[in-house]
């Protein structure tokens, strides 16, 4: 029950002071929705009484209230039927010294539309974590049934807001923000516990090759070389705050405070490295920005990256997908999904043949060179045709020969070195080594 | 989406690695080619606003990886796009391919609603040259796109190819109000299924994965 305390004194109550004319009700300064009253919400807290019946000010005069011992109660005429308590009581006189009273109520008749809009959230919302049970795998049906209750909500705003408000797309986004934020603030606890359980395997799945990634050099995780020595301390220790957050908003911010944190410690790295003459145009693209992201998770370890993404992907339902946070969040998806993807097997293998190798240009696999190499340049793609068309003549020069020497085998010829049969220029080739494949050089 | 009387419009840039994708973005956006920079740039997402015809529009211009093994990557990008920038190099062939590939892709995954752009890059190695005019026009035209020659190096066509896609998105996106009497209601994704993730196999006949933290 609430009850009268000093602060409630008309002295400090701003609804009593904007009127100073004849009142009858006046709701407690700490009430929601004090603030922002429109004229109407005022006309609402007047009463006269006529043929026994108190009916409001307001130009219609149509609404109509019952008074039942400390309490008050609005009848026809109001949105809503609300009870209110009446805490304090005071008499009044006006200019003509006619009595009047004034009740000190807990919560105003009428309030400012948003906040019967809230209340009415606040209610299904009430209903949802009393009423409904989210199961392991059905977690997208709570999504929509929470989406339900966004879009309503929304809806019922919209239908008040003023043109210009409506027109403004930067105030839409920013209720759309706070009410999804609002709404899941109040069923995190609800939600998370579910949504880890039923991302446990993925999570689990993605801590374990996360763990393995970290044995490998960032080179061959396709890091640029000029990188590798990167410390990337900042942005790790941002990302051991993603599972901090309790709205979607607040985890897109924090991934979006990752990339950051990477841009700024490359940044930092490379002048700290200033006079090398590659640093000096260097821009971070996707490129970039997916190897580094693995090697920040890598480092930081996030227990619960799927269940992450899964929530943001299924309870983000206000902002546009345009976006720079928009852009952080399928950075990270597209960092997860290469990680799940990835082949460490022949990371490995390319880590050994690289130790193996450190003094032979390598001719790495398809596969291999796949998944390490850097983009190639012009250069690098004329050399492979060249090196395509050098194994395809050499590949026809063995089966020239393999065809002579059965020829001559057939003749009871033996081969001999500088055979004349084949002329000055084969015989030449049959004396060089011409390596079997020539790799991808870069 | 439009906003105050101005749109909103996602552009993805896709192509082979090295065909100068970003050096497009950085001149478009910054009248940047091979700068010194300050500070590292974030390459990878920029805004551009401009006032076409008396309407704003804002280009959200995401750059994609071009490295091969980032391909299955690209339907995560490239979701919920208005328009595509398809970049090639005029002196390789295989990236004039890979446009082809991307092309293929874009249509059987978002439609016809996609405005596309073929860019044919680098035409300051004219003498190069490995992709014919005609070949890279009459394909464009056969797939509903437009293509343009571009320099990042000598700032040529860029300007003039980021303005035509962005004309074209605006007449789509008013072809698209009209047909769906008015625009959905700001702030509000009208579902949370279109964010779930679809990547693209390499192989055609394959079947398409759900991403992978959809549960089904």
């Amino acid at each position: 029950m609430a009850s009268y305390s000093a602060e409630d004194d008309f002295d400090f109550n701003p609804f009593y002071h904007s009127l100073q004319s004849t009142i009858f009700f006046v709701p407690r300064h700490s009430s929601k929705g004090m603030c922002a009253f429109k004229r109407e919400h005022i006309c609402n807290n007047f009463l006269r009484l006529i043929n026994s019946e108190y009916l409001t000010t307001d130009k219609q005069g149509s609404g109509k209230v019952s008074f039942g011992g400390r309490n008050l109660e609005t009848k026809e005429g109001f949105p809503e039927t609300r009870n209110a308590e009446i805490l304090a009581e005071e008499t009044g006189y006006n200019e003509n010294s006619r009595q009047f009273r004034i009740l000190l109520l807990d919560k105003p008749l009428l309030g400012p539309v948003s906040y019967l809009v809230m209340q009415e959230a606040e209610r299904k919302i009430c209903i949802f974590l009393k009423n409904y049970m989210i199961l392991k795998g059905f977690i997208e049906d709570a999504a929509q049934k929470l989406n339900h209750i966004y879009s309503e909500t929304y809806q019922a705003f919209q239908s008040h807001l003023r043109l210009s408000i409506l027109q403004d797309h930067r105030a839409l986004s920013n209720i759309a923000l706070s009410l999804e934020s609002f709404i899941l603030h109040c069923v995190h606890d609800k939600v998370s516990p579910v949504l880890h359980n039923q991302c446990d395997t993925k999570n689990s799945e993605i801590v374990a090759k996360l763990d393995e990634i970290r044995e490998i050099p960032r080179d061959i995780l396709g890091l640029r070389s000029v990188l590798t020595e990167c410390s990337l301390k900042s942005a790790v220790s941002e990302a051991m705050k993603l599972s901090d957050g309790v709205t979607p908003v607040q985890k897109m911010l924090c991934i979006k405070s990752i990339m950051d944190k990477i841009t700024e410690s490359v940044d930092a790295f490379l002048l700290s490295r200033q006079g090398n003459t590659q640093m000096d145009d260097f821009c971070l693209t996707s490129d970039d920005y997916i190897p580094l992201l693995i090697v920040v998770l890598a480092e930081a370890r996030p227990n619960h990256l799927a269940s992450e993404i899964f929530f943001i992907e299924h309870f983000h339902w206000s902002e546009n997908t345009k976006d720079n946070l928009e852009f952080s969040f399928v950075s990270l998806q597209a960092s997860v999904h290469y990680i799940l993807d990835l082949d460490l097997q022949k990371l490995r293998s390319q880590m050994k043949s690289n130790s193996e190798d450190v003094h032979l240009p390598a001719t790495p696999s398809v596969a291999m060179a796949t998944a390490a190499s850097p983009p190639k340049s012009r250069r690098d793609k004329r050399l492979d045709r060249i090196n395509r068309m050098l194994d395809k003549t050499n590949r026809e020069l063995s089966l020239m020969k393999m065809e002579i020497g059965s020829t001559q085998a057939s003749n009871g010829q033996t081969s001999v070195r500088g055979d004349p049969i084949l002329g000055d220029f084969f015989s030449s080739l049959q004396g060089d080594n011409l390596p079997s494949c020539f790799g991808k050089q870069s | 989406m439009a906003s105050s009387g101005g749109h909103t419009f996602k552009v993805v840039l896709l192509g082979e690695g090295a065909v100068g994708k970003t050096s497009l973005l950085l001149r478009f956006v910054e009248n940047k080619f091979n700068d010194k920079h300050l500070t590292t740039l974030q390459a990878s997402f920029l805004n551009k606003k401009m006032n076409i015809g008396g309407k704003r529009v804002n280009l959200a211009i995401w750059d994609t990886a071009g490295q091969e093994r980032f391909h299955a990557l690209g339907p995560i990008y490239y979701r919920d796009s208005n328009g595509a920038v398809l970049v090639y190099d005029i002196t390789d062939e295989d990236s004039f391919l890979k446009v082809k590939n991307w092309v293929k892709e874009l249509r059987k995954m978002l439609g016809n609603e996609i405005s596309l752009c073929i860019v044919g890059n680098k035409v300051d190695l004219e003498n190069d040259r490995h992709i014919s005019v005609q070949d890279a026009e009459s394909y464009a035209a056969s797939v509903g796109a437009r293509h343009y020659h571009t320099s990042a190096k000598l700032n040529k066509g860029i300007e003039e190819m980021f303005l035509d896609l962005s004309k074209s998105m605006l007449e789509q996106s008013n072809t698209h109000s009209a047909a769906s009497g008015g625009s959905s209601a700001p702030g509000s994704r009208g579902g949370s299924t279109r964010r779930q993730v679809v990547t693209i196999v390499d192989d055609d006949d394959r079947p398409e994965r759900r991403g992978c933290c959809s549960s089904s």
